[in-house]
């Protein structure tokens, strides 16, 4: 049974009493490990490049590491990479202080976003100037309970997950750029204020199965 | 002006931005309307924003979707109109591919906003009413929407007769149908019982119950399993501490299939929003007002 997007007079999900293991929406995914202020999750995932990326040698060579859950199609990743150039400007001003930006692109195949192309060809339009790493079997987006694109993860040099949540406050007026504010902290040696925030995007696009 | 000619609206849409990202109204369609046709200094009425949404497509509640966005309304209003906070109707539960739980609307929904005009107002003027708007409408994909809607509402002097706008009065009730009443004061209140970080809710009378997580509440453990349940018993484990401030409180909306319901659809809302007791009692005090 798909699960999708389509409610087609379904109100919710109900499960039966003794639904298999694997039953849609009740596979054995990743179990959510990640969690603000423990060791965030190592994972190793592959680039569109082909390159290997670890997040474990990018902390270990003492860079704090930004994830970004991305899809090139969602409205609000286009916003934040169109309108403004809210990524790519962490990108700009924070990796001379040794922080690293990387994209984590967990749609599943057949699901809006997928593939190596069309975020290949993404990182064109967009001007993306950091690694996008594709995890379309969305393990580590399991890991990590990444809910939406974008949602933002701040690993410290300790390899700690020092923030999750939103990239900003969504205001126009009086936005607060959550990922920023945490960045200059940590370069400060202090502790992140706001360390953890509802984030808003679209859905990241897991599998149906 | 004719006494009691409707209020006339045009639409136009926003800015046209490069890319696919918005389509100025794909597969939701918004208006704007007044449920009564005109306006008497120092009185009020009741606005409405209205989408029309596509088969299989929804727009978001204001509340703890794992994802998406509700829509943003901007109202620019002329001097001496003020208008109160925007009334959202109940939404219904949508599990999506994670799995992940988002609350949304279908079909068609009308978000209320009260419309206050001050006694300084000119009388025999047509107040211009315009609202920005932005949105997010979702199936398996999600597409951005923007429209400038606007509304143009006589103003007449008291005594002369003011009508509901009777094109619109459907929109209007069946909004208000799914506003959430009062957390009711007697003892037809459902039964709350609180243990560690766990809320059970008991209604002898439901079939069904389900909770609406609203914004600025602790967050539910797991909403897509826990957060609707057949019978008259919903426990819902709360995330907690780690989602909630110095006095958390539980918020949102809990509907009650009645087991004896005249028509299958009749249900009953209300508004929750209950202070977290700090001791793990297993009783708690009487809800505070709710909304």
């Amino acid at each position: 049974m798909a699960i999708g997007g389509l409610a087609l007079g379904a109100a919710a999900y109900e499960p039966p009493k003794d639904a298999p293991k694997d039953s849609a929406a009740h596979k054995d995914h990743a179990k959510v490990t990640a969690k603000v202020g423990e060791k965030a999750p190592d994972f190793t995932l592959t680039d569109v490049d082909g390159k290997s990326w670890k997040l474990s040698d990018a902390t270990k060579a003492g860079k704090i590491v930004v994830l970004e859950w991305y899809n090139p199609d969602c409205p609000v990743i286009v916003a934040h990479h169109k309108d403004a150039k809210t990524f790519n400007e962490l990108h700009t001003n924070y990796s001379s202080k040794g922080v690293m930006v990387v994209a984590i692109n967990s749609s599943a195949e057949g699901k809006q976003g997928f593939g190596k192309e069309r975020n290949a060809e993404s990182r064109k339009e967009y001007g993306i100037e950091y690694p996008i790493l594709l995890d379309a079997e969305g393990a580590v987006g399991h890991m990590y309970g990444a809910k939406t694109t974008p949602h933002v993860y701040i690993v410290n040099k300790d390899g700690v997950l020092a923030y999750a949540g939103a990239i900003d406050n969504q205001k126009k007026d009086g936005k607060v750029n959550y990922a920023k504010a945490a960045l200059d902290e940590l370069l400060a040696g202090k502790a992140v204020t706001t360390a953890e925030t509802k984030p808003y995007g679209c859905g990241v696009k897991y599998s149906s199965k | 002006m004719p006494a009691g000619s409707p209020p006339t609206q045009t639409s136009t849409t926003g800015p046209s931005t490069t890319g696919p990202r918005k389509h100025d109204q794909p597969h939701a369609r918004a208006r704007l309307i007044s449920e009564h046709s005109a306006i008497i200094a120092g009185q009020a009425t009741t606005l409405g924003v209205t989408f029309e949404i596509d088969e299989h497509w929804h727009l978001y509640w204001d509340g703890q979707s794992d994802s998406g966005l509700p829509p943003r309304i901007k109202l620019k209003l002329p001097e001496g109109f003020t208008a109160g906070p925007v009334q959202w109707p109940a939404p219904k539960r949508l599990v999506v591919p994670g799995p992940m739980l988002d609350y949304v609307y279908e079909d068609r929904v009308t978000l209320l906003i009260p419309l206050q005009a001050s006694t300084m107002v000119a009388t025999g003027s047509t107040a211009e009413i315009k609202a920005d708007l932005e949105w997010l409408v979702c199936k398996d994909v999600c597409v951005g929407g923007e429209a400038t809607l606007s509304l143009a509402l006589p103003i007449l002097s008291a005594g002369q007769d003011v009508v509901l706008s009777s094109d619109v009065k459907t929109l209007f009730a069946q909004a208000r149908n799914r506003l959430p009443r009062q957390w009711p004061m007697d003892a037809s209140a459902p039964k709350l019982e609180w243990s560690e970080d766990r809320l059970i809710i008991r209604a002898a009378d439901a079939k069904k119950l389900a909770f609406y997580a609203g914004n600025d509440g602790v967050p539910l453990a797991d909403a897509v399993t826990q957060g609707e349940a057949m019978g008259d018993t919903l426990a819902l484990n709360l995330d907690w501490p780690s989602g909630a401030g110095s006095s958390p409180r539980v918020r949102g909306v809990l509907e009650l299939w009645p087991r004896d319901a005249a028509s299958p659809s009749t249900t009953m809302l209300y508004a929750v929003d209950l202070p977290v007791p700090r001791d793990n009692s297993t009783t708690t005090p009487p809800p505070s007002g709710s909304r």
